[in-house]
């Protein structure tokens, strides 16, 4: 029997009745990766290279989204790319990683470093499709003080790719990092971020949103141990999910000694639009810290009706109206991820999706005509 | 003058209750009508039956709007045959902003696309004309408005959508002396002999702006009474006693 893989396991387990220390998989079969020449575009005086093997440093007891997922992108593979900002320097980079048939496995790591004070801000695309697809990157993150870096990410992948998303981020003194994701495509989406906040004022952000439909799956796992005094922490999941869909939420906010003053917030929101779907939220706050704040939520329920009957007063039929609904609740993250166009390949991905899957059997024009042109 | 609604010995349940107990109602074209009744008395249940609203059922009765019944039409094709509900409590929706909301609403409603500038001067004058900031266009629909200021993106809506029928359902309530007088002022200019206003009100304060040509009094689900304006201070000097025995 095959043995089954362990994804985002939750850095302090709970009760295994409960079965959320874990997700289980089955280990895709291994391929050999062949050349990708990833579409890099730059503004600003960042140093970007490509490189071969493992260029990042000692990760530390960093578990990634599984042992075998980190020892492959550890190992390098064929995305890796560094992006260096100098002292003071700003700099935005594009990145547009595509699974194809030629290429269906992606992977490897992305080493950002931003010097102090300087800004870098990372637009990520992912798409394409391909029969056993993968993406397997390990992003790590070293902003220095001072320094301001957001990743704003778009996957748009096909229905047959595995996408697995590990960060590991440590942030010096007064750093912000700030992470706004739109998760649309993929058949099994992992993602696990952790974020070393053990310098005073240190910031971190992250906003994601996510739209699952037939039997897709969306897996976040977050880990923040804040040892700096004043920092601040902010996570925000939120999304719909349609068909068969399965959404896990585990954040852990973890407060350790000598933090004072440090401020946590984490919510975890989902619209269940079927009643096949899955979804299972886990935001814990641990502390060893007395004087500090934190604050944990999360919500998940039908589509409010009072909202619907709103809507429809005002000419939108339901299947238009719900759309509307599903956006109200996914578009204040896509507003925030700063580039035009990666905002209406998300929306684009969104729309086509909800017109594509929740009516199955409808053809593609009959839906179209049914839905409200929203700019 | 034509008539635009007709409501014939309607009953309406609310999860097994009965609300509405067999009430008749006629508006003509360019007709203001006021419902006025003591709390839990039915308006509210009224104006949702016949917007559509689901929760409402209809158990008895009929309701035709320009002679077409639609009884059992759903909310969206009574919107877009010429009926408006400005909400009491109007609902925030995030990720919409008040501009594109209403274009994609005339849109739907009208059938026609909406182009973008001769759209965006008119809802400019509407809101210069409400006395709403323009910046409010660009923001979440109700998301962070206050209590007048949702009910001033109610009447804008109104003024842009351009129904044949609105319903108004306690449009003074939440808004200072000022905010009445210029959502009255709206309302007026917009009203004309092609429209016809149905209004739910506590208030008689707002009713002296809107010069309604019809008053009713509804009373545990009927229409106990109806006469012209002068009821209104019958009602605000003896209340509802005298109907409800």
């Amino acid at each position: 029997m095959m043995t089954k893989e362990q994804f985002n396991e939750l850095p302090r387990p709970t009760f295994r009745w409960m079965k959320v220390n874990h997700l289980e998989l089955d280990p895709l079969e291994t391929q050999e990766l062949q050349p990708v020449e990833l579409a890099v575009r730059q503004e600003g005086s960042a140093q970007v290279e490509t490189y071969e093997g493992n260029g990042l440093p000692d990760l530390g007891d960093f578990q990634g989204a599984s042992r075998e997922a980190l020892a492959q992108a550890q190992k390098g593979g064929n995305i890796n790319c560094r992006v260096t900002v100098p002292e003071g320097e700003e700099a935005s980079v594009w990145i547009t990683y595509t699974v194809t048939e030629e290429a269906p496995r992606l992977v490897g790591q992305l080493k950002l470093q931003a010097g102090k004070d300087s800004r870098l801000h990372v637009y990520e695309l992912f798409d394409g499709d391909a029969e056993n697809g993968l993406v397997n990157l390990l992003q790590y993150v070293d902003a220095g003080d001072g320094a301001q870096v957001t990743i704003s990410k778009v996957q748009i992948h096909g229905e047959k790719v595995r996408h697995i998303d590990q960060r590991l981020t440590r942030e010096g003194k007064e750093a912000q990092v700030k992470f706004v994701s739109a998760e649309v495509g993929g058949h099994q989406n992992l993602v696990y971020v952790r974020t070393d906040l053990d310098h005073d004022e240190a910031q971190f952000k992250s906003a994601s949103m996510y739209l699952g439909s037939d039997d897709q799956l969306f897996d976040y796992s977050y880990w923040v141990p804040t040892k700096g005094c004043k920092t601040d922490t902010d996570i925000l999941t939120t999304g719909a999910l349609m068909g068969t869909s399965k959404k896990y939420f585990r954040g852990t906010i973890d407060f350790l000694r000598g933090g004072k003053k440090a401020v946590g917030n984490e919510s975890d929101v989902c619209l269940l639009l079927n009643k096949g779907v899955h979804s299972i939220s886990v935001p814990l706050l641990l502390c060893k810290e007395d004087d500090v704040v934190g604050n944990h939520a999360s919500s998940s329920g039908q589509i409010d009706q009072d909202m619907l009957f709103y809507l429809m007063s005002r000419g939108f039929n339901e299947a238009g109206a719900q759309l509307i609904i599903v956006e109200s609740n996914i578009r204040p993250v896509i507003d925030q991820l700063g580039d035009e166009n990666l905002e209406n390949r998300a929306l684009q991905a969104v729309r086509t999706k909800m017109q594509f899957c929740h009516q199955k059997g409808n053809c593609h024009d009959k839906c179209t005509q049914r839905f409200p042109h929203l700019d | 003058m034509s008539e635009l609604l007709r409501v014939e010995g309607l009953k309406v349940a609310v999860e097994g209750k009965e609300i509405l107990k067999g009430l008749d109602l006629v508006i003509n074209k360019g007709e203001t009508h006021v419902i006025m009744g003591s709390n839990g008395a039915g308006k509210s249940t009224l104006f949702n039956t016949i917007m559509g609203n689901p929760k409402y059922v209809v158990t008895e009765g009929h309701i035709y709007f320009e002679g077409k019944e639609i009884t059992h039409e759903p909310v969206n094709e009574r919107a877009k045959a010429g009926i408006f509900m400005a909400f009491q409590a109007p609902i925030s929706v995030q990720g919409i902003t008040v501009e594109n909301f209403i274009r994609n609403a005339k849109g739907t409603i009208s059938g026609e696309k909406q182009r973008i500038m001769p759209f965006r001067k008119k809802l400019h004058q509407e809101m210069d004309a409400l006395s709403m900031d323009r910046s409010y266009a660009d923001r979440y629909v109700n998301d962070g408005f206050s209590g007048g200021e949702r009910k001033k993106n109610e009447i804008l809506q109104m003024c842009m959508l351009e129904p044949k029928l609105t319903l108004l359902d306690e449009i003074d309530s939440g808004l200072d002396v000022d905010a009445v007088r210029i959502v009255s002022q709206a309302v007026n200019k917009y009203h004309n002999e092609n429209n016809s206003l149905l209004i739910i009100t506590h208030h008689s304060e707002i009713l002296q702006k809107l010069h309604p040509d019809v008053v009713h009094v509804l009373i545990n689900g009927r229409i106990v009474k109806t006469g012209d304006a002068s009821l209104i201070q019958e009602i605000e000097a003896n209340g509802y006693d005298a109907y409800k025995k």
